[in-house]
């Protein structure tokens, strides 16, 4: 397997995990949001415990993505601080919460291994933090690859906008991952048919940000431009008929995400207001057609007047 | 002296089902039956479940109950672990229980059905899972007999979680078919003792609209306070005006058809921070006073957090005295309220 290839398994496992604690990290905090003045101190160590591997996630992602030598040596030195920095206060403030017999997340009711969990994470961001630390004061490898800016106006928005909806798509993935395996032991499977557009649709963000960054990114050499545009109609199109389906679903079966997804969507459920079909949709059709339709309206480009 | 406890159930048709199916004796050595209401702990991850288990053992020491009653809100955003937990906390003080859902009891990191499939697994708890097709998940009847006769009945009520009507999520209601089948359940009692209706209670989680109906015609009520904001407003009740209570935008049948058949009294839970009770028509209508200070409560007149629980004392002259036991979290201490012959 190429370094190229590696890097991009490294990622798309740290991906999964960070998915998976980042629903859990969103959990806790809804759970603490109504009483925060009180709940925010049970849940500090958990929530920045948890969403720490969202943050390592995107570090990882940005070494892995430098512009330059100079950049890279800057995101070694910057994020490993910062890893180092948040395994530090993940480790002694969970120790300072048991041996304090302060109640945080009660013992295997979130995660089936709490606190060992934070503990693992703790250690995973001290060690990968250190690591990074140590190659911010070491000559870079002159194999590195760089991507350089082609036009900052353009993919400094991109990067803002798939920074967001990759949060977007590690909810849904995670609470994918996770509803698979807890949420579902007793429904029924008529529900569950119902429930198979929703589902896709929890998968689909995260399916389309790896086939972004396994087959598109970089732009590989043999880049058949046809193809490519045949790709994201078809993607859009998936993206569209999905979404079209889950509002159907829901004018056929009013109450299915309130009877099945609550697991899932527990704002819709707290707050008497339907999200759901919105959130699994729009973030989706809005950064599907934003990243599509380049490729699919492209004009052709003009042939200089001067060549006819 | 009341010697047993009889539970039936009925189907979509509101026809009883086999009632022996469904019978528990309970024996009683006094003559009253005491009903503990205890509602909204909300446990969740960040339950403390000795505190909890702490806080239920003085409270049914207090008021010494012949079974406790769950008013739903039990669990809020919480897993198979937690419900576990919490039944095993409750389980551990050794009274039975029965136990109606709340909107908050279907949220969580749970198949929804898990919360009676682990009713099922207890002795204590006189759940049972009826696999009919009346709106919700726990519509039950528990009867309270001496001597062959039924002097009390409980229903025990779904009120549901949240409602999607026409695309506008609110809170859920106690649907007609509930009604007929509450009806089909009592005209059964009254046939079975002799062709009168039974004194009951009417147990569930979300108000009726008739709590607002009751502020209106006694602001004070004759027990209790009312500590929520006023944030609550349907165009079709009372004008459009702003209610402290929560219950659901679509109007349930229930109250007219129970204010017929000899109910005393319904008590939900769902607004925390009220405790208050008043008569409406006949019918004594009150929140249940919450369990515990689980996601937020509110703090009485005299200064004391509103929560403990309520206690009703059945009599078998066919009236009850209800009693409103606060304790307070940390040094456990308590304060009561009562008024009598209801």
């Amino acid at each position: 397997m190429s370094q190229l290839k590696k890097r991009k398994v490294y990622e798309l496992l740290l991906y999964i995990l960070s998915s998976v604690f980042f629903f859990y990290a969103i959990q806790l905090l809804i759970t603490a949001y109504f009483d925060w003045a009180n709940a925010a101190y049970h849940v500090f160590p958990g929530l920045i415990g948890f969403a720490s591997l969202t943050y390592l996630s995107y570090a990882l992602h940005s070494i892995f993505h430098p512009r330059t030598e100079k950049s890279l040596h800057l995101h070694y030195r910057v994020h490993g601080a910062i890893s180092i920095g948040l395994g530090l206060v993940v480790a002694i403030i969970t120790s300072v919460y048991i041996s304090q017999k302060i109640i945080s997340i009660n013992e295997h009711n979130l995660t089936p291994i709490y606190p060992l969990d934070l503990y693992f994470i703790a250690a995973f961001l001290l060690g990968l933090g250190g690591y990074w630390l140590y190659k911010s004061f070491r000559p870079i490898g002159p194999e590195t690859p760089y991507y350089p800016f082609i036009s900052k106006k353009i993919e400094v928005p991109l990067g803002i906008l798939k920074g967001v909806f990759t949060l977007f798509a590690s909810y849904l993935f995670g609470g994918f991952l996770l509803g698979l395996i807890f949420f579902n032991n007793y429904s029924d499977v008529a529900s569950q048919f119902f429930m198979i557009p929703y589902y896709l649709l929890m998968l689909a963000p995260a399916a389309l940000l790896v086939y972004e960054e396994f087959f598109l990114f970089p732009k590989p050499a043999a880049f058949d431009e046809k193809k490519e545009r045949r790709r994201w109609l078809i993607i859009d199109l998936i993206a569209i008929g999905l979404s079209l389906i889950a509002f159907l679903v829901i004018f056929v079966k009013p109450n299915l995400l309130l009877d099945q997804a609550t697991s899932f969507f527990p704002l819709d459920h707290m707050g008497n207001i339907m999200i759901a079909p919105y959130l699994v949709t729009i973030p989706l059709l809005f950064y599907s057609l934003v990243l599509g339709l380049p490729h699919i309206v492209k004009k052709k480009e003009k042939v200089p007047e001067d060549a006819k | 002296m009341f010697s047993s406890l009889l539970l039936s159930c009925g189907s979509s048709t509101g026809t009883p089902l086999e009632s022996a199916d469904y019978q528990e004796e309970v024996i009683q050595s006094s003559t009253v039956f005491k009903v503990l209401q205890i509602s909204d702990v909300h446990a969740s991850y960040l339950t403390d479940m000795g505190e909890v288990k702490s806080y239920l053992k003085v409270l049914t020491e207090e008021a010494d109950p012949d079974m406790l009653m769950l008013t739903g809100d039990i669990f809020f955003n919480a897993t198979e672990q937690i419900c576990d937990a919490f039944f095993g906390a409750l389980e551990s003080i050794g009274i039975p229980y029965a136990f109606v859902f709340g909107n908050h009891d279907y949220q969580g990191l749970y198949s929804k059905k898990y919360i009676y499939h682990r009713l099922g697994k207890s002795d204590l708890s006189y759940f049972v899972n009826i696999d009919d097709n009346v709106y919700g998940n726990s519509n039950y009847v528990l009867n309270i007999k001496r001597n062959g006769k039924i002097l009390w009945q409980l229903y025990c009520l779904d009120s549901g979680s949240t409602y999607n009507n026409n695309g506008k999520y609110g809170y859920d209601y106690i649907r007609d078919d509930q009604v007929d089948w509450f009806a089909a359940q009592s005209e059964a009692a009254k046939t079975y003792n002799n062709g009168s209706y039974v004194p009951s209670l009417a147990f569930f989680h979300i108000p009726l609209q008739e709590w607002i109906l009751a502020h209106d015609a006694n602001p004070s009520g004759i027990l209790g306070e009312i500590k929520e904001k006023d944030a609550w407003s349907s165009p079709d009740v009372d004008n459009g005006k702003l209610q402290p209570f929560s219950p659901s935008k679509v109007h349930s049948k229930l109250f007219e058809e129970a204010k017929l058949r000899n109910v005393k009294g319904m008590f939900c839970g769902h607004d925390h921070a009220n405790d208050w009770v008043s008569t409406y028509e006949g019918v004594v209508l009150g929140y249940g006073v919450k369990t515990t200070r689980g996601l937020y409560y509110g703090t009485s007149s005299e200064g004391y957090d509103i929560t403990g629980g309520s206690l009703m004392t059945l009599k078998s002259d066919g009236t009850f005295d209800l009693e409103h036991i606060y304790v307070q979290t940390g040094d456990l201490s308590i304060h009561t309220k009562e008024v009598q012959g209801l």
